[in-house]
């Protein structure tokens, strides 16, 4: 039986994508990608868990949910970049605004867009 | 071509590959956009950063125009610049990484790298073909619409497909 849409599946993916980038935050020098530590890593699991959750449950609400929650973090962060010179209690970069940025934009389309009939057993 | 004739529909792993390049050039974009930090963008007292690298254009010039331009408009308008940079290589690093209207973003990669070379190509201690390999790899990436590979537009361009709204053909094209 097939539960879950693609859409759904890619939202999984999305969130999945955000808590493994927690790895950063061990990472150092050429193989640290984008900064990830202090709030940011609060950031990334708890959106990230709930961008699975929408997937995993076929919730389109939880998907714009975490879509909305990942662009509100990256504007602050850019905010407290431009302002402080440093991504302040979210403790990230450009890099990791970016990253945000992508998976915001990601899970909002994901959740703006309509389930068909035929794309699962059970609809969404 | 049979379909059981080419790579990308009849193997997973040439798929993933080229999820794997796609991904990877997201985090090159994602990795340097790091250091363009606002508000200044490194045009302070002692340049650097952003604002150093831009100026390479006219210290080590490789196309003449394109030197007098970054003197005469970008470096006198540095803040405006660095954001826009900051704006299209955070943009490219956010959209290739999740594959959304890939082929669009590749065209964008490939004019960002070309600006890139422009600047900096003859610049002391710098290895010409990191240049042209981005420019290689934003190619192949525009060539095979990589995004249809483990990215979303793999995954909406059947509802795009069906749909009536402009929206939907616009993505069509750039997907």
């Amino acid at each position: 039986m097939n539960r879950h849409s693609g859409l759904d599946n890619a939202a999984v993916v999305l969130g999945a994508a955000s808590v493994l980038s927690v790895v950063f935050a061990f990472a150092h020098g050429k193989f640290e990608f984008l900064r990830m530590h202090g709030g940011g890593i609060v950031v990334a699991v708890v959106l990230g868990v709930l961008a699975c959750a929408a997937g995993w449950l076929a919730n389109r609400m939880l998907a714009l949910a975490a879509g909305a929650g990942f662009l509100l973090a990256a504007l602050v962060l850019l905010v407290l970049i431009d302002q402080r010179g440093n991504g302040g209690f979210l403790d990230g970069n450009d890099s990791t605004f970016s990253l945000w940025l992508g998976l915001g934009v990601g899970l909002i389309v994901l959740g703006l867009t309509p389930r068909d009939p035929q794309d699962s057993t059970n609809g969404s | 071509m049979t379909p059981e004739g080419n790579p990308l529909d009849s193997s997973r792993l040439s798929r993933a590959l080229i999820a794997v390049v796609r991904v990877a050039a997201a985090f090159l974009w994602i990795q340097n956009a790091g250091w363009k930090i606002p508000p200044t963008f490194g045009k302070d007292a002692n340049p650097s950063g952003l604002f150093e690298w831009a100026s390479k254009a006219v210290k080590y010039p490789v196309f003449p125009p394109y030197s007098w331009l970054v003197e005469h408009v970008v470096l006198p308008h540095f803040t405006l610049f660095g954001w826009g940079v900051l704006v299209v290589e955070s943009s490219l690093g956010a959209f290739l990484l999740i594959g959304l209207a890939t082929r669009f973003w590749a065209l964008v990669g490939i004019g960002q790298t070309l600006a890139i070379t422009l600047s900096v190509l003859n610049a002391p201690g710098e290895w010409h073909w990191s240049y042209f390999l981005m420019l290689m790899v934003h190619l192949v990436l525009f060539a095979v619409a990589a995004g249809r590979y483990g990215g979303l537009d793999g995954v909406l361009r059947p509802r795009w497909q069906t749909s009536q709204s402009p929206l939907a053909r616009i993505l069509m094209r750039v997907s």
